[in-house]
């Protein structure tokens, strides 16, 4: 790409100071040319420790960067329900955008958001991090080459504890979509860009909360694909610890992959002191990094996008569909199709 | 306690031939299958006398039988050991219709014999380990229960649908149900299926 003024470096600027946003400043940091424009954030405290720990120039708004800075692309690693106002701002600034995933909180939001980065002819680039693990980026060319034959029964499983009280937007339906579409969404992507379209779907979600206050979220999505393949999806919001698995069952065979035997380390240690962190991942570039790098080659014109934008809205709406099916009771056609096989 | 089987064709019929055969209390006396030559070699195998006919067989001395026919013929060997006063363990599932179960279950009502079905689930001790656990609470209220059941594929009549009454969903969702309903002493209020 024509990168701003004179370098030949991708000029980046992060929206959010939370964990993602972190996260993706470590790694934009570490990257090859790239450089970080800008951090932007709401909380001045916060924003000016975030600022001085990567040593980069803070900014509370996307019009003040945009005032003081050159930049390419907006990395917005911020609330869903931020998104619209944030794309619609940078878009018509002519910049690209990462975005986090869900893309929005609706897929009319999505839709809105994917027209007027078209408008504007910038990159709609969003983070489905997902397809970027190795095991599902493999498992996924597997089941394309054959390995297991024709789909039959797809079973997936995803669990990470109740959102805690420092995050607590995510357990707001209206701002982050709720378990089905927040958490879904890594799903739904990954099964659409594998096995296709999806034909119908019939969802159930259980919300919980105990007298002592603790509370959890339950949801078990099953669809049929236009091409006959069944898929069950467990989300849970309800778990000690990330849980993630997956059986993809043919009439050739079974690949299963679950995440608690992929760490070869495991720390395991009495005391209840301060703990050693082991890395969340053994990988020299962990997924998060992969992601970056292809965003990176993306925006120089040297890849095309893994995950479209358009992929991304075709998971929020299996997700609109699965919250519409819990709430219901009922089944929820998408798409015609769903023989069996 | 004389004890007779009715047909090898569920491959179970060889556990309890022989889980029979090393008992000292009871006795596998007599096997009747409609396939004359299965029948013989497994009376060979078990030392019992094979019979091949039925009412004969169900006339002997014995006071159970152990009926491992095809799912669809459950109901008339059933039927016709409850009228020979024959108690029955009969494989699951106990029908391919529930009218079929229900005649069955009013069968031996009426006739006076005990009427089981094998599920034997409920007799492995990680199950009753996990029914006690649940029961006392050790998960709290349960909110969700997400089962799967994986086998090998037995090929033969039970995916023939004739015989079966159905595939997989058939064989295993039995299981699966009666655990659940066992339990948690519930009942399903609604269902959907994909």
């Amino acid at each position: 790409m024509k990168t701003a003024k004179g370098t030949d470096k991708v000029k980046i600027a992060v929206i959010g100071i939370g964990k993602l946003g972190k996260r993706h400043l470590t790694i934009w940091s570490q990257l090859e040319g790239v450089e970080i424009v800008g951090v932007i954030g709401r909380n001045p405290e916060k924003l000016q420790v975030v600022g001085k720990q990567y040593g980069v120039q803070t900014f509370t708004s996307v019009e003040d960067l945009l005032a003081m800075q050159e930049v390419d692309a907006f990395d917005i690693c911020a609330p869903t329900d931020s998104h619209l106002m944030f794309v619609n701002q940078i878009a018509e600034a002519s910049k690209h955008i990462i975005c986090a995933k869900p893309l929005g909180v609706t897929s009319a939001e999505a839709e809105e958001m994917i027209a007027i980065c078209e408008q504007n002819n910038v990159q709609l680039l969003v983070s489905h991090t997902l397809r970027f693990f190795p095991e599902y980026a493999n498992a996924k060319e597997q089941v394309e080459n054959g390995a297991i034959g024709r789909p039959g029964v797809i079973r997936m499983s995803r669990g990470v504890p109740y959102p805690s009280a420092n995050r607590e937007w995510y357990t707001d339906e209206q701002r982050s979509g709720g378990l089905l579409l927040d958490l879904g969404v890594h799903e739904f992507d990954w099964i659409q860009s594998t096995f296709g379209e999806v034909q119908r779907v019939m969802a159930k979600h259980v919300k919980h909360t105990e007298t002592s206050g603790r509370s959890m979220e339950y949801g078990l999505v099953i669809m049929r694909m236009v091409d006959g393949t069944v898929v069950h999806v467990e989300l849970s919001w309800a778990e000690t610890k990330f849980r993630s698995s997956f059986e993809l069952t043919g009439n050739k065979g079974m690949i299963t992959y679950n995440h608690d035997e992929t760490n070869p380390v495991i720390l395991d240690i009495h005391h209840d002191g301060p703990s050693v962190d082991l890395p969340k991942s053994m990988l020299r570039r962990d997924p998060f990094v992969r992601q970056l790098e292809h965003f990176l080659a993306c925006l120089t014109k040297k890849a095309e996008p893994v995950v479209l934008a358009t992929d991304a809205l075709a998971a929020i709406r299996i997700a609109e569909a699965a919250k519409k099916s819990a709430a219901e009771g009922q089944p929820v056609v998408l798409n015609e199709g769903g023989q069996r096989k | 306690m004389k004890i007779g089987i009715i047909s090898f064709a569920h491959m179970h019929a060889l556990s309890y031939a022989a889980a029979l055969h090393n008992r000292t209390d009871a006795e596998l006396s007599y096997i009747w299958d409609e396939d004359e030559v299965r029948g013989k070699e497994m009376a060979d195998k078990y030392n019992c006398q094979y019979i091949a006919n039925l009412d004969d067989f169900l006339q002997t001395d014995i006071e159970a039988v152990v009926i491992c026919s095809e799912n669809m013929n459950h109901k008339e060997h059933v039927i016709k050991a409850a009228k020979a006063e024959k108690h029955i363990l009969c494989e699951k599932p106990i029908a391919t219709e529930v009218k079929d179960a229900e005649a069955m279950i009013k069968a031996c009502e009426e006739a006076g014999v005990i009427l089981q079905i094998a599920y034997p689930v409920r007799f492995a001790p990680v199950i009753e380990n996990i029914k006690a656990m649940i029961q006392q609470g050790a998960i709290g209220e349960v909110l969700a229960i997400n089962a799967t059941n994986h086998g090998l594929m037995p090929g033969g009549w039970f995916i023939e649908k004739e015989l079966s009454g159905g595939g997989s969903a058939t064989d295993h969702i039995v299981h699966i149900m009666d655990v659940i309903r066992w339990i948690f002493e519930d009942e399903v209020k609604t269902l959907a299926s994909h």
